[in-house]
Parts: structure tokens; C-alpha cells; sequence
């Protein structure tokens, strides 16, 4: 897969239809997965990709393209998950049986999915920056720098936050019984 | 379990988030094994730890493999069309509405509104002036009172002239 370069960027700014496909093709896994880790279900995962990407080019004047696209497009994808999020719980879709999903595909690898459930509950358990903060470094495979660009935070706060998130994240975490790093 | 081979509990916990989250901490490896093997307890959090790492790497299953490029683009431009519509629409309505405005406002604008003056009274003349300009506008207006004799015709001359039924 090509990364993102500048004349994608700059022409995705433009509203070129060609870069706005490549731009999908890029980051469209890393988005969906943002979207699973968020959601839980591959189908509000699906729509909240296509989503992004629509809001994403929508809103692309927005974005300047002298700096990477790739972070600007995850925190397009943050905001809009974080709303999306909101509303969900205000109209309280997210009950216990959003939690028991399970698709066809997952029921090939139960252990796959209950891992993937108790991950999704014990972020969802986190303060929202926490979240976000682990989110970017591990879906979207973000460096240091590169969080506290899309975060627009200092660098040592982005340390301090993610400390601090990993650790509260493995305490809900394992108090959930998600300890499955030995059965896979 | 404390201050077991230079390295306290809090520290070996510090280097173990770390490592989950892969950020290069300078932690002395020596010590930290050490550290591991005699104290039950942070070697019980190091597991939690590798567990948790494990957990939040990213989902690498066919799953999670998407394709919607397509769909997004096709999307895209439907949206943009819709847009246009709505944006041409709203221009089209606007004017109308501009137009419509302009000509319930321009006999208050235009009139020279005496004290006392309603804008009933504003109106009736307004609509009377529309009146008597559509009733001249089958002489053509400025040539209704054309005469030849005018321009010197002789009466009886003139009459033949300005006779319809010829």
C-alpha cells in the first residue's frame, strides 16, 4: 500500500476524486479499525469508516496540505467517533448486548472475539483523552510526535497520558477477565 | 518485594508501561529481569502487562480487511451533486424572494411620504400609478397625445389621418 504523499494530499484538498480513492485505499483499515475498537460491530464500524472519509473530504478545506494528511484524517476520525459516540449513548443503543456481537466471522475464533469485546469495554471505560491517546498509538501506529501534533498537546503530556491510560486501561481491563494473552 | 536488586516495585512498573507501549524508556534490562525473577509480584504485573500489549495491537484478521474506496468516491460525488442542486436552489429562491421583496418595498422607498400618509395610502397610489401606466401602454406611451396638427397638417388632413376606420 503507498503512503499518502504530498501531491495526493494537495490534490485531496482540492477535491480530486482520484485522491480521495487513494486516500481511502490508504487508511481505510486503520479508520475501520478505530471504528471496531469504538463500536464493537463490524457494521457501526463499516459506517462510521465511510463516514469519516465522507466528513474527512467534506471538511477538507480545513486541512493544510503542507503538513501530512494521514494524522489530520485521524483526528477527523477521533472527533467524529467521539460525537458519534455521544449520541449513541444519549439514545442508549449501547447497552450489555452490543457487547455480545458476534458476527459469523468471529465465531471461528471465539477467543479472537471475546479478547476484541473486553478490549472494546475497557477502553470504553477510559476517560475519552485516554482512549484517544491509545488509539493513535497502537491502531493508527502513531509516534510520540505525531500524537501530540493530532492531539495539538506537548510532547511530555503525551507520555504522561499514555502512562497513565495504559495502566488504567489493564486494571479495567483485567478486572474484566481479558486476560486471553495466553490463549492465543 | 520492595528494593529488590536496586529496583523498587513503582520503577519495575514504570519500564513494564513503557514497554507496552513501546516507548524507549532507557530501562537497565540486567536489573529488571533480576527484579522480575525475585519479585512474584511484578512478574505477575509484567504479564498483565504483555497481556495488555497484546490486546491493543492492532486486528490483523481478514476481518477486518475492507474495500470501500469505490463506494466512498461514488458517495463523494453524489454528495457534491446534491450539493450543487441545493446551492442552485437556494440562489433561485433567493432571488425570486429578492425580487418580490423589492417590489412590496419600493412603493414605500420611492414615495414621497407626506406626514399623516398610512401605508394603505401608499399602496392605493402605487397601484393606481400601475393602473394608469398599463392603460397608456396600448397608445404607446409618450405618442398619445400626438397631433399633426402640430407639425402644420391641415385640420381636415389630419382628421383623414388619424381616422381608424381607413
Amino acid at each position: 500500500m503507498n503512503p499518502i504523499d504530498q501531491d495526493i494530499s494537495q490534490r485531496f484538498r482540492n477535491g480530486d476524486p482520484d485522491a480521495l480513492h487513494a486516500v481511502v485505499t490508504c487508511c481505510q483499515n486503520t479508520v475501520f479499525r478505530i471504528g471496531l475498537k469504538l463500536f464493537a460491530n463490524q457494521d457501526d464500524a463499516k459506517d462510521f469508516c465511510q463516514d469519516v472519509f465522507l466528513h474527512a473530504f467534506e471538511k477538507r478545506g480545513r486541512y493544510d496540505p503542507k503538513r501530512p494528511l494521514e494524522p489530520w484524517l485521524y483526528r477527523v476520525a477521533l472527533n467524529f467517533g467521539r460525537g458519534r459516540l455521544r449520541r449513541k449513548r444519549s439514545l442508549s443503543l449501547i447497552d450489555a448486548d452490543a457487547f455480545q456481537h458476534v458476527d459469523d466471522r468471529a465465531v471461528r475464533d471465539l477467543v479472537e472475539e471475546e479478547r476484541r469485546v473486553a478490549v472494546q469495554k475497557a477502553l470504553m471505560q477510559l476517560k475519552s483523552n485516554y482512549r484517544e491517546c491509545l488509539l493513535l498509538r497502537f491502531e493508527c501506529d502513531l509516534k510520540l510526535e505525531e500524537i501530540a501534533g493530532v492531539l495539538e498537546i506537548p510532547l511530555s503530556t503525551v507520555k504522561t497520558r499514555l502512562r497513565r491510560a495504559m495502566a488504567a486501561f489493564k486494571e479495567r481491563y483485567i478486572a474484566d477477565g481479558g486476560d486471553y494473552a495466553d490463549e492465543l | 518485594m520492595e528494593e529488590t536488586m536496586l529496583m523498587n516495585c513503582k520503577d519495575v512498573e514504570r519500564y513494564l508501561v513503557d514497554r507496552a507501549l513501546k516507548i524507549p524508556s532507557g530501562e537497565n534490562q540486567d536489573a529488571l529481569e533480576k527484579h522480575l525473577q525475585a519479585c512474584p509480584h511484578c512478574r505477575a504485573l509484567a504479564q498483565e502487562y504483555r497481556a495488555v500489549s497484546v490486546a491493543l495491537q492492532p486486528e490483523t484478521s481478514a476481518a477486518t480487511d475492507i474495500d470501500m474506496a469505490d463506494r466512498v468516491v461514488a458517495l463523494a460525488s453524489k454528495k457534491k451533486g446534491t450539493q450543487d442542486n441545493i446551492r442552485r436552489m437556494t440562489f433561485s429562491v433567493a432571488a425570486v424572494a429578492a425580487l418580490f421583496l423589492m417590489t412590496i418595498v419600493t412603493p414605500f422607498m420611492l414615495s414621497n411620504r407626506q406626514e399623516g400618509t398610512t401605508d394603505a395610502l401608499v399602496l392605493d397610489s402605487y397601484i393606481e400609478a400601475w393602473e394608469a401606466l398599463s392603460s397608456q401602454s396600448g397608445n404607446a406611451t409618450g405618442y398619445s397625445a400626438f397631433s399633426y396638427e402640430d407639425y402644420g397638417v391641415p385640420l381636415a388632413l389630419s382628421q383623414y389621418l388619424e381616422d381608424e376606420s381607413l
